[in-house]
């Protein structure tokens, strides 16, 4: 049998929009009074607007769903309407279980006490009974990484120690059903690779749902089984992480299909790359090599004040979707970067056997004339890689176990 | 209206918590820190004592005037300070209250028991006063001083339950409210006595159940009157109207005040 832990039916929150979003004043209320009183066969004339509408799910326990979508399409109002702090304009969401909340880490610190003080407030702010924290509060203090400063008043510590406490204490909340919003994202280098290990402990852990809304689609990917595409306030897709992720991306650079030369980018602007394109060995361009085959990487390139000085250094980074960087290729890691004599040409990269396996990645273009940076264009292409023969074999590789492919041989002694 | 009981029963730990950190940074970062506890009645005891028992010669029951007006300013101090705290709790803790669900009436509650910690110093100095001016201690006085504090926590959580949602609406309680605090200390009988102006005072001592607190506490500490027991009772009625009033308004503007903090 199904054991169904969070029904969504129909959710939907309207706010209202006043001029310059002020709060309200009596007067105005007052003031409205008469206005209300003619007004009244007419509906009254208000501006809203639903940041969510027609919200419809199940989750079962145990389930991790990643809520994913673009800025401002409903993903944080659905999280606020299932942690109960504001209750939605229609619909309504059954919840079974303890349920606790990361909107943001650190709420509730109070700067003026220690971080032992913070610990105990902060727990039980996010819903932790005062025993339950004295059991954790050695291994949230270990988890923190801040012995050191634990009787210290929060305010004398730097942001990211402020966070790495915060984020320590949510971490060892314990409840049932757990909502997180963009929480990955704190401290250093190590500690954010420390943090998404704990969270995915927290998420594997048997028995407990986890709604986790990012935009990360890594983090998703790596964490979440379902996932659910948020849009103008309306759920897009809901279904298995892969599919609704893909769909999302496509989505995403079919609306935003910008030509080369108009994309966001940085730089001095001295030279500019203006196109981009693959080709095969025959020299037809293609939008879909396939792995081991011999392809070209072809940049288009302008030069603003006719031709260039200095010397020109191009390269480019491959990533996957995400935004992981794969491989990079400059002309100075094989020492062939060179002075423009023309004011427009084609800087050629040549693959002998081309080392991606099958699905989706992008590129991002990087130009320094004498090692100022020229054009940086990040996001600059995108591609797909269809299944080729990469190894003189048969095997199929997937993507997500080896996106890269490296030649080499193995030998028996 | 479903009010979820159990859960509020179950917050106790976070009322604690919320307690105690209205108690530590209200004195955070002052340089006599808990001494102002104990500084600021007696300061307004002196100035009192100088401007209306000297000067201006305002009876007090023949009771000795520094004595008479600190217990009026013992509650009434009380009083101002728990409204002002919790008709403002909603708006100090709105980034919480933005972020994560616990129950609000919390936030109104820790806040007003918070001052209770103000009353030991303050209670400190007026059995050390009692004894100075040789006022017989009586065991009554244990069983009035606390009934009466309790009685005065409630009008004031009462009508802070009542404020603080208005407040979170509408900004403007929060400059009106000093105001009204300023004009019910006059209205009640802090630094004059409640026989100056006869009976008329007996309606305003039901509907103002600090004026009675005052009162009661005076007559029987000094034994100046008989307690009049028909007047505390119909007090006491109006004080828990005042907190059921004030408790369901709470609940009922709970679900959308957090879309105007």
């Amino acid at each position: 049998m199904k054991n169904i832990v969070i029904k969504a039916n129909n959710l939907g929150k309207e706010y209202i929009l006043r001029p310059n979003n002020s709060y309200k004043t009596l007067r105005d209320s007052i003031s409205d009074i008469p206005k209300r009183i003619f007004n009244l066969s007419k509906k009254q004339q208000k501006e809203s607007f639903w940041a969510l509408r027609n919200a419809s799910f199940e989750l079962e326990k145990g389930d991790a769903l990643g809520i994913i979508g673009p800025n401002g399409a409903g993903k944080s109002t659905l999280l606020k309407i299932l942690a109960r702090i504001t209750t939605p304009t229609e619909g309504q969401a059954e919840i079974t279980g303890k349920v606790a909340t990361m909107l943001e880490v650190g709420t509730g610190f109070n700067p003026e006490l220690t971080g032992r003080e913070n610990i105990y407030l902060n727990g039980a702010i996010i819903g932790m009974k005062k025993n339950e924290i004295n059991k954790k509060f050695d291994k949230i203090v270990e988890f923190s990484e801040i012995q050191r400063f634990i009787d210290i008043p929060v305010k004398k510590y730097s942001s990211g120690m402020q966070v790495r406490l915060a984020f320590s204490v949510a971490a060892h909340l314990d409840p049932e059903i757990l909502l997180l919003d963009e929480v990955l994202a704190v401290g250093d280098l190590a500690f954010q690779k420390k943090s998404l290990l704990k969270m995915r402990d927290i998420v594997k852990d048997q028995g407990r749902t986890v709604l986790f809304v990012s935009h990360n689609m890594a983090a998703v990917q790596s964490l979440c089984n379902k996932t659910l595409l948020f849009n103008n306030g309306k759920i897009k897709e809901f279904g298995k992480t892969e599919a609704v992720i893909s769909k999302y991306i496509k989505g995403v650079y079919k609306d935003t299909k910008v030509s080369l030369s108009d994309k966001k980018r940085s730089g001095n602007g001295e030279i500019k790359i203006t196109d981009f394109w693959i080709e095969n060995p025959i020299g037809q361009r293609t939008k879909s090599p396939k792995s081991g085959g011999k392809y070209k990487f072809i940049f288009q390139y302008e030069c603003h004040r006719g031709t260039t000085k200095g010397i020109v250094d191009i390269g480019f980074f491959a990533q996957t979707i995400p935004g992981e960087s794969l491989f990079s290729h400059f002309a100075s890691y094989t020492g062939q970067t060179a002075k423009l004599n023309k004011s427009k040409g084609q800087f050629i990269f040549s693959f002998d056997k081309f080392p991606l396996t099958e699905g989706r990645y992008k590129l991002t273009i990087h130009t320094t004339i004498d090692g100022c940076e020229a054009d940086f264009v990040p996001d600059a292409a995108e591609f797909s890689v269809q299944d080729g023969m990469f190894f003189n074999s048969k095997v199929t590789i997937n993507q997500k176990i080896s996106p890269l492919l490296v030649d080499g041989d193995w030998k028996y002694e | 209206m479903e009010i979820n009981w159990k859960e509020i029963y179950e917050a106790k730990d976070l009322f604690f918590s919320l307690t105690l950190r209205d108690i530590k940074i209200r004195y955070k970062q002052t340089i006599l820190g808990v001494l102002w506890i104990v500084i600021q009645p007696l300061f307004s005891l002196y100035v009192f004592t100088i401007v209306f028992g000297k000067f201006a010669k305002i009876p007090s029951d023949k009771v000795p005037y520094p004595i008479f007006v600190f217990i009026g300013l013992m509650f009434w101090n009380f009083f101002s300070t728990t409204l002002t705290g919790s008709s403002a709790s909603l708006i100090a803790n709105k980034n919480i209250i933005k972020k994560i669900y616990f129950p609000r009436i919390m936030a109104p509650i820790a806040s007003t028991f918070s001052y209770l910690i103000d009353l030991i110093p303050t209670s400190l100095i007026l059995f050390g006063m009692m004894i100075f001016y040789k006022v017989k201690i009586t065991p009554q006085m244990f069983i009035y001083l606390p009934a009466l504090i309790l009685m005065i926590l409630i009008f004031s959580l009462g009508v802070g339950m009542f404020l603080a949602p208005l407040n979170a609406k509408y900004r403007d309680v929060k400059i009106i409210l000093p105001f009204i605090i300023q004009l019910g200390f006059f209205a009640t009988p802090v630094i004059y006595p409640t026989s100056m102006f006869g009976g008329t005072l007996k309606i305003i001592r039901i509907i103002n159940p600090i004026a009675e607190a005052i009162e009661v506490s005076r007559s029987s500490f000094f034994g100046t009157r008989p307690t009049d027991w028909l007047i505390l009772t119909l007090s006491v009625c109006f004080t828990l109207a005042v907190f059921i009033i004030g408790f369901f308004f709470f609940k009922k503007q709970e679900e959308n005040f957090v879309d105007v903090l």
